[in-house]
């Protein structure tokens, strides 16, 4: 598979592409404000699995499934690691020691370096809610048309100048990860050592600038394009895809799950900070389970 | 059908006019070329027309534009897009969708046809420009010329009067410009559409437009028959037009009258030259030198797939010789430079460069990509041809900017210059690195005339220092007169290797390669004269007319 076969959202199971572009707008945005509420580990890895689960429905292909698990587990790792070694808060359980500070001169500049369980707790937390939109994301992505989510911009009233900026970065992708392949195949016919004519981390500084260059140029032909086909003058276009009933009622069933979930989190937190209301105690105590 | 009446364009930011009191006037069914060399202003009389500048309202637009009748000059770009369609250079950059039946019904979505409807005219016209079961394909399944017959799909479905075409097959190889011009001759034929196309390769499509319209500094400087233009064009090289050989040769041997047309050419020659009988003279032979390169049964197959893309190939080049490797698309050319530019490894056999495995002496070859804008990495001209080059030396800059022409743009911004400027810096900044082998990707692909000569130039003069070139092409023209050698591919086996004369002056080969015979090789043989590929050649058995043009 290309690098520009990598980033298509053209081998996707049907149903994942007929899926209508606001169905996967709301289901993004409503899984980002779950995962912005909830702080339970158990609950995050849940949703998260369950992100992987769609991935599998969708027939997300293999090297798709292994490029995400690199991105995927680089981003959890991260996160994990660095809360590990820098988490700040109190109280915080050393688990390690990799530098003492008793050590001399790395011990009394770094006052000590150890890896701490609450950190590592942190970390996943925070790396699992940023993996799983990152795979919601890709799974959005992978399956949806350029068009599909536009119409679902342009339904929900965003001026047209603003939902086609918004979904031509989505368009670009495949040129984009193609043409990033090149600049650095063309960094490497460029390099002056041997080492640099097949290394690829020490080019990647400099890919930037004519990859912006040709985006530049890109983003304009697309736009002249798109202008003389009528695109901004569009009026009330009729969308290609209806909206189906049973995509509405799953959004409006998820919309309202979401709520309860935010408002049972308010309550939990208000409970905490002294307003309390017996009637809510199942509701605080499936929060603090759960939540 | 379209009426341009004394316009001029000034962009807010420039003090002089882009676009100077032009008139132009299409009738309905015509077909017009537009030539000039970058920068004259062609691509902004699209935009006016395509009421992309009248749009912005910072420039200044005096004039009026008329089409079907009606003054669009102030019309909005939508207005007029439903008369007039615009198919720009490059498909990757205008396909929107994902799937072609997307692409071609996207206009019609935007003036919110009944979808059934629109299913129905997206399989109608997929069927006209050849896509009809291609339907649920992504774009990016597609060929090169399979995406720029969508992005015409795409614009046809909404039925314009006019369409504007800008450099549509600059990208394409001789085959993929047939078929398409092809297509373009139907729709013109059958459907009395005006077809407005940009292109500076006027050699090749010469034959399917009966009207040229050459610009040069914002003006129309000539307009009218394109049989007409050639006598018109003489001493005119400024105009970066890269004319027909048989023009060429007409010009050289001073005919009375030059034509694009081989057969006239021949007659012509027959009728006011004398021709001599004098025996063949083989010029090019590949003299023998010292191994460069040396390919001993190289196989390579990507992974995945299920057969070899290059097959068991054994070559050697020669050091100081231009070497040629010319074939289809998909032959396996460009695997072979990857190779030889160390950017793959065989699968099996050996590959050695002075004698050392490629992998091993890379910094003795240069390659030039075909898409040649991605080597541009720095922000000035100078800073790019020293870009990790620690030899380089303000002289040797100096020197390098001297040969290039391109000392006034010293400082500017690499992307920022013609297309031309462009590959000049990066084929400069390769040179500097005085590689013993330079591989070259297609690297005339959208040059005109002038850039032409000045890339041969640049690479005879690194061959008579000693270098050596590997060229990747499909222009036969300037194989034939640059290259010692040619070796021909087809699916990864090579099908001829000897020298460019003996080569390219058999025609079965060519055709079997899916490259244009050269004009000259026609007249040639129509003349009865040992074959010739250059103009030049032709002159040794032809003495010029003694009469013949003022």
């Amino acid at each position: 598979m290309s690098m520009r076969q990598l980033w298509e959202g053209t081998e996707a199971r049907n149903w994942a592409r007929d899926i209508n572009g606001q169905t996967k707008l709301i289901i993004l945005f409503l899984y980002a404000v779950l995962m912005i509420t909830i702080d339970n580990p158990r609950s995050l890895f849940i949703l998260f699995m369950l992100t992987l689960v769609f991935h599998g429905a969708a027939g997300t292909s293999f090297y798709k499934w292994k490029v995400m698990a690199v991105l995927l587990m680089l981003g959890l790792w991260g996160s994990m690691v660095s809360q590990a070694l820098f988490f700040s808060q109190i109280p915080r359980t050393p688990l390690f020691v990799l530098v003492s500070p008793d050590t001399p001169f790395l011990g009394a500049v770094t006052g000590g370096l150890f890896v701490y369980r609450e950190g590592i707790l942190y970390g996943a937390v925070q790396g699992l809610r940023a993996a799983t939109m990152l795979s919601l994301g890709l799974l959005v992505c992978w399956t949806s048309d350029p068009r599909q989510l536009l119409n679902a911009l342009l339904s929900w009233r965003l001026p047209p100048q603003v939902a086609f900026m918004l979904v031509t970065a989505i368009r670009f992708l495949p040129v984009l990860a193609a043409e990033t392949g090149e600049i650095i195949t063309a960094l490497q016919l460029r390099s002056d050592s041997q080492r640099g004519r097949t290394a690829v981390l020490q080019h990647i500084p400099y890919i930037a600038k004519p990859l912006l260059a040709r985006c530049l140029r890109r983003a304009q032909t697309l736009a002249l394009s798109v202008v003389s086909r009528g695109f901004f003058a569009a009026k009330g276009s009729v969308a290609r895809q209806s909206w189906k009933k049973s995509e509405k009622a799953g959004c409006v069933a998820f919309c309202l799950f979401t709520l309860a979930v935010v408002g049972s989190k308010i309550c939990y937190v208000l409970s905490e900070q002294g307003l309390y209301f017996g009637l809510l105690r199942k509701v605080y105590d499936i929060s603090k389970m759960y939540l | 059908m379209l009426l341009i009446d004394d316009v001029s364009y000034r962009y807010e930011s420039r003090e002089d006019c882009t676009i100077r009191n032009i008139s132009l006037r299409m009738e309905q069914g015509e077909m017009v070329l537009l030539a000039g060399r970058s920068g004259c202003g062609k691509s902004t009389l699209i935009k006016i027309i395509s009421g992309l500048v009248s749009e912005d309202g910072h420039g200044e637009l005096t004039g009026r534009i008329l089409l079907d009748g009606q003054d669009i000059t102030h019309w909005s770009p939508e207005q007029i897009g439903l008369l007039a369609g615009t198919v720009y250079q490059s498909p990757d950059d205008q396909l929107f969708a994902m799937t072609v039946e997307d692409e071609a019904g996207f206009a019609l979505e935007n003036q919110g046809m009944d979808p059934e409807l629109i299913e129905k005219e997206v399989k109608e016209t997929l069927r006209r420009v050849g896509l009809d079961g291609f339907e649920k394909h992504s774009i990016h399944q597609l060929s090169g010329g399979q995406r720029q017959r969508l992005a015409l799909a795409s614009i046809l479905i909404t039925k314009p009067r006019l369409l504007i075409l800008d450099e549509p097959v600059s990208q394409m190889n001789p085959q993929g410009v047939q078929s398409f011009m092809e297509l373009l001759l139907d729709l013109n034929r059958n459907e009395k559409i005006s077809i407005l196309m940009i292109e500076h390769r006027v050699n090749e499509l010469a034959r399917y437009f009966p009207r040229l319209a050459v610009m040069k500094e914002g003006k129309i400087v000539y307009d009218g028959p394109i049989e007409k233009a050639w006598a018109f064009l003489t001493d005119k090289q400024d105009l970066g037009l890269r004319e027909p050989q048989s023009v060429k040769l007409g010009r050289k041997l001073n005919l009375s009258e030059l034509t694009s047309d081989k057969n006239k050419t021949a007659d012509r020659i027959r009728m006011e030259c004398e021709i001599e009988n004098l025996s063949p003279r083989f010029a090019s032979d590949v003299v023998p030198g010292k191994a460069l390169v040396t390919a001993e049964h190289i196989s390579y197959r990507y992974p995945g797939m299920g057969e070899d893309t290059i097959r068991d190939l054994s070559f050697i080049l020669q050091e100081g010789q231009i070497t040629a490797l010319m074939g289809f698309n998909g032959a396996g050319k460009s695997t072979l430079l990857n190779m030889l530019g160390g950017l793959t490894d065989p699968s099996s056999g050996r590959l050695l460069l002075g004698g050392v495995p490629v992998r091993k002496a890379l910094g003795q070859v240069g390659y030039l990509l075909q898409e040649s804008d991605l080597m541009l990495l720095a922000d000035t001209v100078e800073e790019e041809l020293a870009w990790k080059n620690s030899a380089m030396t303000q002289e040797k800059i100096n020197m390098i900017l001297d040969r290039l022409h391109l000392g006034l743009y010293a400082k500017d911004f690499p992307p920022a210059l013609s297309k031309g400027q462009r590959l000049r810096v990066v084929l400069g900044a390769m040179l500097a690195k005085e590689p013993r082998l330079l591989l070259l990707d297609e690297p005339t692909t959208g040059q005109d005339e002038s850039s032409l000569a000045e890339i041969q130039q640049m690479l005879l003069h690194f061959k008579h220092n000693g270098g050596s070139i590997f060229i990747c092409t499909h222009d036969t023209e300037l194989a034939s007169r640059i290259a010692d050698r040619v070796i021909l591919l087809e699916r990864g086996k090579i099908i001829a290797d000897g020298p460019a004369h003996e080569v390219l002056t058999d025609r079965y080969l060519l055709q079997q390669s899916g490259l244009t015979v050269p004009a000259v090789l026609d007249i040639a043989e129509a003349l009865g004269i040992p074959p010739c590929l250059t103009e030049e050649e032709v002159a040794r058995y032809v003495h010029a007319a003694a009469v013949g043009r003022n």
